[in-house]
C-alpha cells in the first residue's frame, strides 16, 4: 500500500533503550520477542566509544506521524498492540519517559532528496543520508 | 546463452529451474516487481505477518515468499471449512452453522469468535487463507491467525490472505455489528524458505521501478531466512547496486540474515538473491549472474572506492570471488569476521590505503595471498584474530604507519617474514599472543614510538634479535615482552638495544612467561636505562 511518504529517524538515550524497545513492541511495530530490537544502531561520540544513544529509522505513513504527535501531546492510554502495559514490562511512567526522551526527525522524501543533489528521484537511498545527518547533527557516530 | 544451454534449462524462469535441475533446496528472491504474481499470489508483504501486499515504492518489505521451488501450497488444513455440518467449530454468541454456511445474526454484544476446534496452525509458519463473505448486511468480519487479525471485511466477496501465524488458533471473528455469512474457508501452508523481518524499523523499502529493488538504509534493515535443519552448503548469489557476486556458502540451520546483518552490505540496493544447496557449475553460475544482471544489477564493483564493512560478519561464506575491487581505497572492516573463509583470493587491492580490521576475525584462514597492499598506511587490527594462519607472506607494507593489533592472536604463525615496516610508528599489541612464534626477525622498527604489549603472550618466542631498537625514539614498552620465553641472550639483546637508543623516562617490562633473567650484560643496560629515569622490570627481579 502506498503512502509511506515520511522517513522517520528516532534517537533514544542509552538509559531508555530497553523501555523504548518494549514500547515499540507495545505499539505493534516490533513483533520480536521482548524486549524487542527497534533501536539497534548504537551511537557514540567516537567510533570505538560506548553507546550513549541508540537510533532507528523507518518509513511511515502520515497516520503514524499523526498518532505519534497525539501520544506526545496527550499521552497514550493502552498498548495499541493489545494487552496491558504490564505485558510489555512497562508502566505508564516508563512510557511517558520514553515519549519524552525520544528525539524524532521527520523528513518527506522530497526533503531527503535535498540533502544530496545526486539523488535525482524519489529514492529511499536517501534514507541512509537522513539518519546519518541526524546523528552527525548531534556529533554522534555509529559506535562499537 | 548458447542454444544447448537454453534447451537444458528450458529458457523462461531460468533461476527457478536451476533448483529443479540440481534437485536442491534453498531460496530465491528475484521478483521484486510488486505487480508480479506467482500462482496468483503476491510475493512481497509489508510486515512479517503478511496480510498486506507491497504495491508501491517506499513501502516497507517485511515478508518475501521464496520461489525457489515455486510457490508451494500444501494440503487443506481447515476442517469443515465449507460448514457442511454443524461440527468442528466452537461458536460464540450470534454464530450458527447451517445450510452450508456459518452465519452471524448480530446478537453478539462484542467481538464473537467462530473457533476451529482443532487448532491447525503452527506458529512461525506461513499460510494462505481464503474465505467467502455473503449475505452481508452490517459490521465487520475478520480471520484471526493465532492472535493477529487479517483486517476487517465489510462486504460480500472473497478474502484471500497470506500470513505468518503467531499462534495455533484459527478464528473467524465477528465484531459487535457483523451480520452476514461466511463460507468456503481454506487454509493451506505455503512452504519454502521465506524471508521476513519482524521489527518494523528494520525493513527494507521497495524502490523503483523498473528496475525494482529493495533499499537498505544500513540502520538495521535486514531480511532473515530460517535455514532448515541440515543447513545449506552450496552457492549464494547476491545482486546489489555494486553488481552480482557469487559466493560459496555453508549456512547452518537457523537464522540467516539475507541482507547480511542489517548494517553491512556490498551496496545499498538489493535486486535479487538466491542460495542453493548445491555448488553450481561454472556455466550455471554464469547463467545466473546474467539473469541477475538483467534485473538491473549492473557490475560497478570496479568503480567502488569505499568497501568499508562491505562483507563484515559474513560468517557463512566459505569462498570469496575474484571481484574487481581495484578502485577501492577503504577496506576497513571489509571482511571482518568472515570466519568460514579458509582462503582468500588474489584481489587487486593495490589502491587501498585503509586496511584497518580488514581480515580481523577470519579465524579459518590458513593462508594469505601476496596481495599488493603497498599503498596501505593503516593496518590496525588487519589480521587480528586469524589463529589459523600458519604463515604470512612478504607483503609490501612499506607505506604502513599504523600497525596496532595487526597480528594480534595469530597464534599459529611459527615464523614472521622480514616485512618492511620502517614507516610504522605504532606497534602496540601488534604481535600479541602470537604464541607459536619462536624467533623474530630483525625488522626495521626505527620509526616506532609505541611498542606497548607488542609481543605480549608470545609464549614460544625464545629468540629476539640484537640491535632492533638502536635508533628508536620509543619509550613505551609497557608489558611489551610479558609472557614470552626469551633466552637470556634475547633479553640482553632487547635491553642493550633500547639502552643504546639513548632515550629517557620510558617503561619496559620483560616479565612473566618463561623468559630468562638477563645476564650481566643486560643488567648493565638496565642500570643505564634506570639512570635515565626508565622503569624496567625483568625476570629475576634485577
Amino acid at each position: 500500500m502506498s503512502g509511506y511518504d515520511y522517513s522517520i529517524t528516532l534517537i533514544i538515550p542509552d538509559a531508555l533503550r530497553d523501555d523504548a524497545n518494549r514500547f515499540f513492541c507495545a505499539l505493534g511495530d516490533d513483533l520480536a520477542p521482548l524486549p524487542g530490537r527497534t533501536f539497534s544502531i548504537p551511537l557514540a561520540a567516537t567510533k570505538d566509544g560506548e553507546p550513549t544513544h541508540w537510533l532507528c529509522r523507518f518509513n511511515a505513513r502520515p497516520s503514524w506521524l499523526k498518532s505519534w504527535k497525539e501520544w506526545q501531546a496527550d499521552g497514550i492510554k493502552e498498548p495499541p498492540a493489545g494487552g496491558e502495559w504490564d505485558d510489555y514490562e512497562l508502566t505508564k511512567a516508563k512510557v511517558a519517559a520514553v515519549m519524552a526522551g525520544v528525539e524524532i526527525d521527520t523528513r518527506t522524501f522530497k526533503e531527503s532528496m535535498a540533502i544530496d543533489e545526486r539523488i535525482t528521484r524519489l529514492d529511499p537511498g536517501s534514507e541512509a543520508l537522513h539518519w546519518k545527518a541526524v546523528a552527525q547533527a548531534k556529533s554522534l557516530t555509529v559506535g562499537a | 546463452m548458447s542454444r544447448r544451454r537454453r534447451r537444458l534449462l528450458g529458457g523462461g524462469d531460468l533461476l527457478a529451474k536451476l533448483f529443479v535441475k540440481y534437485g536442491a533446496a534453498g531460496f530465491l528472491f528475484d521478483k521484486i516487481d510488486p505487480a508480479f504474481r506467482q500462482s496468483g499470489i503476491a510475493l512481497q508483504y509489508e510486515t512479517s505477518a503478511g496480510i498486506t501486499a507491497v504495491d508501491a515504492a517506499t513501502d516497507p518489505v517485511g515478508l518475501v515468499l521464496d520461489r525457489s521451488q515455486g510457490v508451494v501450497i500444501g494440503a487443506e488444513l481447515a476442517v469443515n471449512g465449507g460448514f457442511d455440518a454443524d461440527s468442528n467449530w466452537g461458536k460464540g454468541t450470534g454464530w450458527a452453522i447451517g445450510s452450508g454456511t456459518a452465519s452471524s445474526d448480530g446478537t453478539q454484544v462484542g467481538d464473537s469468535d467462530l473457533t476451529a476446534s482443532i487448532a491447525p496452525l503452527v506458529s512461525g509458519k506461513f499460510y494462505q487463507a481464503e474465505l467467502t463473505v455473503s449475505a452481508y448486511s452490517a459490521g465487520n468480519v475478520a480471520i484471526v491467525f493465532g492472535t493477529q487479525e487479517s483486517g476487517d471485511y465489510s462486504a460480500n466477496g472473497s478474502i484471500s490472505k497470506i500470513f505468518r501465524a503467531n499462534g495455533t488458533a484459527l478464528i473467524i471473528r465477528a465484531d459487535l455489528n457483523f451480520v452476514g455469512s461466511v463460507d468456503a474457508l481454506t487454509v493451506r501452508e505455503i512452504s519454502g524458505n521465506h524471508a521476513y523481518q519482524v521489527t518494523g524499523a528494520s525493513r527494507p523499502a521497495l524502490t523503483g521501478g523498473p528496475p525494482w529493488y529493495w533499499t537498505v538504509d544500513k540502520a538495521g534493515d535486514d531480511l532473515v531466512v530460517t535455514i532448515p535443519s541440515g543447513g545449506i552448503t552450496g552457492t549464494y548469489i547476491q545482486a546489489t547496486d555494486w553488481g552480482v557476486a557469487t559466493y560459496s556458502v555453508a549456512a547452518s540451520a537457523g537464522a540467516f540474515s539475507q541482507v547480511q546483518g542489517g548494517v553491512y552490505l556490498p551496496g545499498t540496493k538489493i535486486y535479487a538473491a538466491m542460495m542453493i544447496d548445491a555448488e553450481l557449475s561454472t556455466a550455471d553460475k554464469a547463467l545466473a549472474v546474467a539473469a541477475f544482471e538483467a534485473l538491473g544489477a549492473v557490475d560497478v564493483f570496479g568503480s567502488v572506492t569505499n568497501f568499508g564493512y562491505a562483507w563484515r560478519g559474513c560468517s557463512s561464506l566459505t569462498a570469496f570471488p575474484l571481484l574487481d575491487v581495484s578502485a577501492g581505497t577503504n577496506f576497513g572492516y571489509a571482511w571482518y569476521a568472515c570466519s568460514s573463509l579458509t582462503a582468500f583470493p588474489l584481489l587487486d587491492v593495490s589502491a587501498g590505503t585503509n586496511f584497518s580490521d580488514a581480515w580481523r576475525g577470519c579465524s579459518s584462514l590458513t593462508a594469505f595471498p601476496l596481495l599488493d597492499v603497498s599503498a596501505g598506511t593503516n593496518f590496525s587490527d588487519a589480521w587480528r584474530g586469524c589463529p589459523s594462519l600458519t604463515a604470512f607472506p612478504l607483503l609490501d607494507v612499506s607505506a604502513g604507519t599504523n600497525f596496532p593489533n595487526a597480528w594480534f592472536g595469530c597464534s599459529s604463525l611459527t615464523a614472521f617474514p622480514l616485512l618492511d615496516v620502517s614507516a610504522g610508528t605504532n606497534f602496540s599489541v601488534a604481535w600479541y599472543a602470537c604464541s607459536s612464534l619462536t624467533a623474530f626477525p630483525l625488522l626495521d622498527v626505527s620509526a616506532g614510538t609505541n611498542f606497548s604489549h607488542a609481543w605480549f603472550g608470545c609464549s614460544s618466542l625464545t629468540t629476539f634479535p640484537a640491535s632492533m631498537f638502536n635508533t628508536s625514539t620509543a619509550t613505551d614498552f609497557t608489558l611489551a615482552f610479558d609472557g614470552c620465553a626469551l633466552s637470556a641472550t634475547s633479553v640482553d639483546n632487547i635491553l642493550v638495544s633500547i639502552a643504546a637508543a639513548g632515550t629517557s623516562s620510558g617503561t619496559l617490562n620483560i616479565t612473566g612467561g618463561t623468559s630468562s633473567a638477563p645476564s650481566a650484560t643486560g643488567n648493565t643496560a638496565i642500570d643505564a636505562l634506570r639512570s635515565r629515569s626508565w622503569t624496567v622490570t625483568v625476570v629475576g627481579g634485577y
